[in-house]
């Protein structure tokens, strides 16, 4: 049941009144893993190991607050790591 | 259907849990530049011989994406499949033989470089797309064959490949939190359900 006064969000749309941090995400491409945001077109950093991207993407998240998205190979979500450093 | 016969692409691909990111992969790409997927399982109607919902697919679409990657088999007693090589057989024999589908134009995928030539020799000489198991790939090859068939005076507004894998992953990133992280309820997604979400994200990006 959906409280009342609640906002009601659908798929794909910015909530409202809120401007929306772009996400980092971990995306592997060609054997190695790029670092995006999702508001850019290119990659932010290019690493060999997924560690060493994740903790670059880490390294901005602490400064901007935006949650990091690891991707597996076949472009799903493995799992977010949001703005507490919590695994979501 | 024949008024969206240049935009409509005729996705021919597996229907598997594990070939199933990639075949959303490939509707995103094929919304996102603009062009309709056409897939089999949207028509749900049991009343018609599977057949002939292919044949209407093909038909009505000037493009058609097929993936042929499981020509082989991975595993021991493992059927290898022949649905995908020959709905791509419908496909091409409709070009060479009817005058209205002359200029179809097909792209053909495998994840892995030569794995068709042992079982479809026949096939040799053609240029099949390998896309490496990897979604990335996946969206750039599907968007630069979309791309070769936009008229040249439309190309500058044709969706650029970072633009394309930037939505992509925001998209995939919104579908995870939509689904509260439960890969198998994404899987669970119908085409037309998965299909209707990303016109629905497009529209709002």
């Amino acid at each position: 049941m959906r409280e009342i006064g609640k906002e009601v969000r659908r798929f794909g749309e910015q909530p409202k009144g809120k401007s929306s941090t772009a996400s980092l995400h971990v995306v592997p491409t060609q054997g190695k893993w790029e670092v995006r945001s999702s508001s850019a077109t290119r990659a932010r950093k290019v690493c060999d190991t997924v560690y060493c991207a994740i903790s670059y993407a880490r390294g901005i998240q602490s400064a901007k607050g935006s949650a990091v998205v690891v991707h597996e190979r076949n472009g799903r979500v493995d799992y977010i790591i949001g703005k507490d450093g919590r695994q979501l | 259907m024949e008024d969206n016969y240049n935009q409509n692409v005729f996705v021919n691909c597996p229907y598997d849990n594990e070939y199933k990111p990639f075949q959303q992969a490939i509707i995103f790409a094929v919304v996102a530049c603009g062009f309709k997927p056409q897939l089999v399982s949207y028509n749900t109607n049991g009343g018609v011989p599977r057949i002939e919902k292919i044949k209407e697919m093909i038909d009505g679409a000037k493009l058609g994406i097929h993936d042929i990657s499981r020509c082989k088999s991975t595993m021991v007693n493992e059927w290898y499949r022949l649905n995908m090589p020959f709905e791509l057989g419908l496909d091409l024999g409709s070009k060479h033989f009817s005058e209205r589908h002359k200029y179809k134009n097909v792209l053909v995928l495998q994840a892995e470089p030569f794995s068709h030539q042992p079982s479809l020799s026949d096939y040799a000489g053609f240029d099949p797309q390998c896309y490496e198991g990897e979604c990335v790939s996946l969206l750039t090859i599907v968007r630069r064959f979309l791309y070769s068939e936009v008229a040249e005076e439309n190309r500058d507004c044709f969706i650029q490949r970072g633009k394309l894998e930037s939505l992509y992953w925001d998209f995939q990133k919104e579908l995870y939190a939509d689904f509260g992280g439960v890969k198998e309820e994404i899987d669970k997604l119908s085409d037309l359900e998965y299909c209707d979400k990303i016109k629905h994200y497009m529209s709002c990006h």
